[in-house]
């Protein structure tokens, strides 16, 4: 299997409490998908 | 997608799989990332099943909403050989029976339950409740009186904690 999928989690709210490794698999992700409804829209500049 | 008795929440997240494999043809091999909570209540276990076989997966676990809400009251969760317990709060009718053995009591999504979660706190006199909605966000609110939460704070992202108070 080549395809990978990363469940991450992304914190309480707080975008600066986005861990690391999390922030460098964001970076080279080509698709991300998120609950729009439960996220901070601030965490979306991250992306 | 709100969870009833009619929902059928199986046929969504087949839904939602369906999807994901969808940009998985899409784009081939590797970086593919679905972002959802941190792991303490992870839908994740929901999909899993749909998506096995179509993908190599990994979860990165993140802060957990528990960590930020236990940064934000003026007490510790646990210390030394204290006991907690975490709820959802459907089960808020046992928080006495459970105050008995725990030092602290967590019940997660109390919104839904907030009239039940204040009757039943009026048992638990020896302890000290704290109301926390969105811990660490700027709409972050703490209430050290549960009975001082108006009804229009009631979150989906909030938690209640019973910590015992030292004698």
């Amino acid at each position: 299997m080549e395809a990978m999928v990363y469940f991450i989690g992304i914190g309480p709210g707080d975008p600066e409490l986005l861990t690391l490794k999390a922030w460098k698999i964001i970076k080279n992700s080509q698709v991300i998908i998120y609950p729009g409804s439960l996220i901070n829209p601030k965490m979306i500049d991250f992306f | 997608m709100k969870k009833t008795k009619e929902t059928d929440l199986e046929a969504h997240w087949k839904i939602l799989s369906d999807e994901i494999i969808k940009y998985l043809n899409l784009f081939g091999k590797r970086r593919f990332y679905y972002s959802w909570r941190p792991s303490f209540l992870f839908y994740f276990f929901y999909l899993y099943p749909f998506l096995k076989n179509f993908a190599e997966i990994e979860i990165v676990p993140g802060v957990s909403s528990l960590s930020a809400v236990a940064s934000v009251i003026p007490t510790n969760l646990s210390i030394a050989n204290e006991k907690i317990i975490i709820l959802p709060a459907n089960y808020a009718d046992n928080l006495k029976k459970y105050g008995k053995d725990f030092d602290a009591l967590i019940l997660m999504k109390p919104h839904k339950n907030w009239q039940k979660i204040l009757k039943l706190a009026e048992n638990l006199k020896n302890y000290q409740s704290f109301y926390v909605k969105k811990a660490t966000m700027l709409e972050e609110k703490i209430y050290t009186n549960l009975k001082e939460v108006p009804e229009e704070e009631l979150d989906y992202f909030s938690i209640v904690i019973f910590k015992k108070r030292e004698d």
